[in-house]
């Protein structure tokens, strides 16, 4: 007998019991839901975490300060800058070529005076924002091509398109001084600020600015350097290049880069690229390394009692088809000698039994997939309304692969494995069986 | 119903068939000592009180059960050499059986039923249909192909399972009681078809009855009684 | 469920789950990419008025950065050269020079001192052609220059007048010509401005007769405050308008 036709025979006797096939299904179903909703919440949870200990970029970036390290800090997540110490394109060299090193974004801050629109904030409805006094900040710029390998969060909006000369994005420091709420973010997008870099001409006592406007795409949450604004590298290079060929500021930075952010190939080599770093190249660093490796240890603790409790619903799921599935021989035992006495060997018989579990794993689980997705997604929509409200970025929830795999096919497996005693029952079964008790 | 087949039908030779069911003193000897001989295409109806072992031998004759001791010899084969797949093989290539309650699968329709016996003996799915829409009709059930058994009478359900009986060709056909369930009218109708069996397909029909009229339409008659035969054996 | 609908049923559920684990929640709205643009400079040259003397926010209420926030494409970019006090000899000495390394793409150019100072008209509209010449770059660059506005009614020139009330608010070196010869001196120097202007490829904006329009409007007094030589933010609007109206126009 083929698996197709054994497929066909399957699939009409669940369709002839109806009500027990959807009762066994619904079991399932329930358990399925249940492992794959706490699966996928557990992923995104995990992935909220770690985001937020790495403030948005890789979990294995390491910041790079203009300083040298303080010696009695070295083996801290988060130690306190020595001296300043300029940070050049030999530094930046050197520390590219370490062995462990994946990636390294520079990162160039100048002073600039900012002048908020007024009123800063776009549409209606009442707001505590207001326009303050022109003052001075640091804007800070990266190469927004990299922009996924840095510790940013985007709050509302986006970051500016590379190269542009006209987009920025502003911090959560910016809110404050505008005396913004967070839920007033995405109201600030759309704004446009007055950026000016300063210049004094020789044999002129007056700071002159060169003035640009910008229009503010995002708000975000950054712990890459101090600042209100966030500009792509070509804006802050021209504002740099503009100040820097003036006289007599002295508070303009000495350092080409105020910072790197360096991304190492692994979690595993960020302790050794770090030592690198600051022993070599002699420059103070900071990453959330520890931190992350604790916080990862508690939550695959989690992940593994949560992914438990999983299971243990679908083994209870599982057992149910056994029962079921047991039932039905007992059930059938004229049907199946008539089968026997229409030709079917014994391994027909088992063979048409383990599909009938098998469809019935199938259906629970990928029922039962979606339903948990489904249910992932309520939570998610409920939990972002809240972090919404506090001026927080959502989650983002999905469908991983494994979830999907592990609900479908899982399920479809377990039941098989549930249906391995009543097959083999059905499979002994006597063809006499089939002219009733003689 | 027209001739589907040309060929003989099997001969059949029992030589001391005794089974026995349970063991120690409860134990039930329900055929003893059994000798016959069935000539390939007869037709022999086999009767006798209930106990009598009737089914019991039915079932051994159609490899649906294993016979304990003795030695029964069908066409060529000596079925206490088989076991497992080949007692299947000859379930499913020789023999063709009816069933007092039909034996149909209430999940398919009746050609679907048909369609399962070639279904096991790899017959493909073409075939399968085709073949199942002849044996319908040649059994005059051919508009009901697409009706569950739910839906048909008892003498529909019969001739169904008849027709599936026939599906693989067998040179032998048991039934067990196949008017037991039936009204009168479809009695005649299925007693009719199973009296044309070993004339116009071949085979040689061994019919278990307690019905006078389809012992009475028989070739040969055997009387069980207590596990042995009360007639005279057959040549 | 006939058995023969099941497993099509379960294939399209099991699409049906890939298909929605493909959708994630809570894709924020975002800008679309404003663009570049050709380079653009614009250079502000000038005097008090020019530096936003008169204001509380010179930073934001300047008339440079008011024109540069409202009439310019975005990715200009403006330095404003203006010192006060300026004539057109300190335009010429300082701030021209420093302008052409910025290889300005608009300047603008609105100098009062010079009516004020009593600087003979000759000497204004020479000086003034030769900074226009060398600010136009051979035609590479717009140059808009303003003429003169009325000055008789700026308190801060009232304050320096014999017999002023408020004299403490004089600013301006004394004596400060009377209202009839400032008007003269003024009148003058707008047809020099006019000629220079005619003579080097310079747009005029008419910023006499927007102030006289304030005048007649009775708007005039509420743009300066009291003391004051050089408008308020009021009146910094005022010629931010006329410049933007000019600028429009010389695109035209």
């Amino acid at each position: 007998m083929s698996w197709r036709d054994a497929c066909g025979v399957a699939a009409r006797s669940i369709g002839r019991r109806l009500g027990r096939a959807v009762l066994t299904v619904l079991a399932v179903m329930l358990a399925a839901a249940l492992l794959s909703a706490l699966l996928i919440v557990a992923g995104a949870a995990r992935t909220r975490v770690l985001s937020q200990l790495s403030k948005g970029g890789p979990l294995a970036g390491i910041q790079v300060a203009a300083a040298a390290p303080d010696p009695g800090q070295l083996d801290t997540d988060n130690p306190r800058p020595g001296p300043a110490r300029d940070l050049d394109d030999d530094a930046l060299h050197m520390i590219r070529n370490l062995p462990g090193v994946r990636s390294v974004i520079p990162l160039i801050s100048t002073p600039v005076r900012v002048i908020v629109p007024d009123p800063p904030v776009t549409g209606h409805g009442t707001t505590t924002a207001s326009a303050p006094e022109p003052f001075t900040e640091t804007m800070t710029g990266f190469d927004m091509r990299h922009s996924g390998q840095l510790p940013i969060t985007v709050l509302s909006g986006r970051l500016p398109a590379p190269g542009s000369l006209v987009e920025v994005a502003v911090t959560e420091q910016y809110l404050q001084r505008i005396h913004a709420q967070k839920t007033d973010a995405k109201r600030v997008v759309g704004t446009e600020l007055e950026l000016g870099a300063p210049r004094v001409f020789p044999n002129d006592d007056t700071v002159r600015g060169r003035w640009t406007r910008a229009l503010i795409v995002g708000v975000v949450a950054q712990g890459n350097a101090a600042g209100d604004v966030i500009a792509p590298i070509e804006q802050v290079q021209a504002a740099q290049r503009w100040s820097a060929s003036g006289v007599g500021l002295d508070d303009l930075p000495t350092s080409k880069y105020s910072g790197l952010f360096v991304v190492a190939n692994g979690l595993d080599q960020v302790g050794p690229v770090r030592n690198a770093i600051t022993q070599r190249a002699g420059y103070s660093t900071s990453a959330p390394e520890n931190l992350i490796a604790t916080v990862q240890r508690y939550l695959r603790v989690v992940e593994i009692v949560l992914s438990g409790i999983g299971l243990i619903a679908l083994v209870i799921a599982a057992l149910g088809i056994t029962n079921a599935l047991l039932a039905a021989v007992r059930e059938r035992r004229r049907e199946i000698g008539v089968l026997k006495a229409i030709g079917a060997r014994d391994r027909d018989v088992r063979r048409i039994f383990l599909i009938e579990a098998s469809l019935l794993g199938l259906a629970g689980g990928a029922l039962g997939t979606l339903a948990g997705f489904l249910v992932s997604q309520l939570m998610a929509a409920i939990v972002n309304q809240y972090l919404t409200e506090q001026g927080l970025s959502a989650v983002h929830v999905g469908l991983p692969v494994l979830v999907f795999v592990v609900g479908v096919v899982g399920s479809a497996l377990l039941a098989l494995v549930a249906g391995t005693v009543p097959a083999q029952r059905a499979a002994r079964l006597p063809a006499r069986q089939a002219m009733g008790d003689l | 119903m027209r001739v589907l087949t040309q060929g003989t039908g099997l001969g059949i030779d029992v030589e001391g068939l005794t089974h026995t069911y349970g063991s120690g003193p409860d134990a039930l000897v329900v055929l003893d000592h059994l000798d016959v001989s069935i000539a390939p295409g007869e037709y022999v109806a086999v009767t006798g009180r209930s106990g009598a072992g009737k089914s019991t031998f039915l079932a051994i004759l159609g490899g649906l059960e294993r016979q304990q001791s003795g030695r029964v010899v069908v066409g060529d084969v000596d079925l206490g050499a088989l076991d497992g797949d080949a007692l299947a093989s000859y379930r499913r290539d020789r023999v063709g059986f009816v069933f007092q309650h039909y034996g149909l699968l209430g999940s398919m329709t009746a050609a679907e039923n048909v369609e399962l016996a070639m279904t096991f003996a790899g017959v493909s799915r073409a075939r399968r249909r085709a073949r199942a829409s002849e044996l319908l009709d040649a059994v005059g059930v051919g508009a009901r192909a697409g009706h569950r058994p739910s839906e048909l009478s008892g003498g529909e359900s019969q001739r169904v399972a008849m027709a599936r009986a026939l599906a693989n060709e067998p040179r032998l056909v048991l039934a067990d009681e196949p008017t037991g369930n039936l009204d009168d009218d479809s009695t005649v109708l299925v007693l009719d078809l199973l009296e044309r069996l070993p004339s116009e397909h071949g085979c040689t029909l061994v019919v278990v009855t307690h019905n006078h009229l389809v012992a009475e339409h028989a070739d040969r008659r055997l009387v069980l009684a207590g596990g042995r035969l009360v007639t005279p054996r057959g040549t | 469920m006939r058995g023969r609908a099941l497993i099509p049923t379960l294939a399209l559920l099991t699409a049906t789950v890939v298909l929605l684990g493909a959708c994630t929640a809570g894709k924020p709205r975002t800008l679309p990419r404003a663009r570049n643009g050709p380079a653009f400079t614009y250079v502000a040259i000038g005097g008090a008025d020019t530096l936003a003397d008169g204001t509380d926010d010179p930073l934001r209420q300047a008339w440079p950065q008011v024109l540069f926030r409202t009439a310019l494409p975005r990715n200009a970019t403006l330095v404003n050269l203006a010192s006060s006090p300026a004539s057109v000899q300190d335009v010429l000495d300082r701030q021209v020079p420093q302008a052409l390394t910025l290889h300005p793409t608009l300047v603008t150019v609105l100098i009062t001192d010079d009516a004020f100072r009593g600087t003979p008209t000759a000497t204004f509209e020479t000086r003034l052609r030769d900074a226009l010449v060398q600010l136009r770059q051979g035609g590479r660059a717009r140059v808009l220059v303003a003429n003169i506005p009325p000055l008789d009614a700026r308190p801060g020139y009232l304050a320096c007048l014999p017999g002023a009330a408020a004299a403490s608010d004089c600013t301006l070196d004394r004596p400060v010509p009377d209202v009839a010869t400032l008007d003269a001196r003024v009148d003058a120097l707008d047809a020099a401005v006019a000629r220079a202007a005619a003579a080097t490829g310079a747009n005029v904006v008419d910023l006499h007769a927007a102030v006289l329009a304030e005048r007649a409007a009775g708007r005039e007094t509420a743009e300066y405050d009291p003391g004051a030589i050089s408008p308020n933010a009021q009146g910094q609007r005022v010629i931010a308008t006329a410049f933007a109206d000019a600028y429009r126009r010389s695109n035209a």
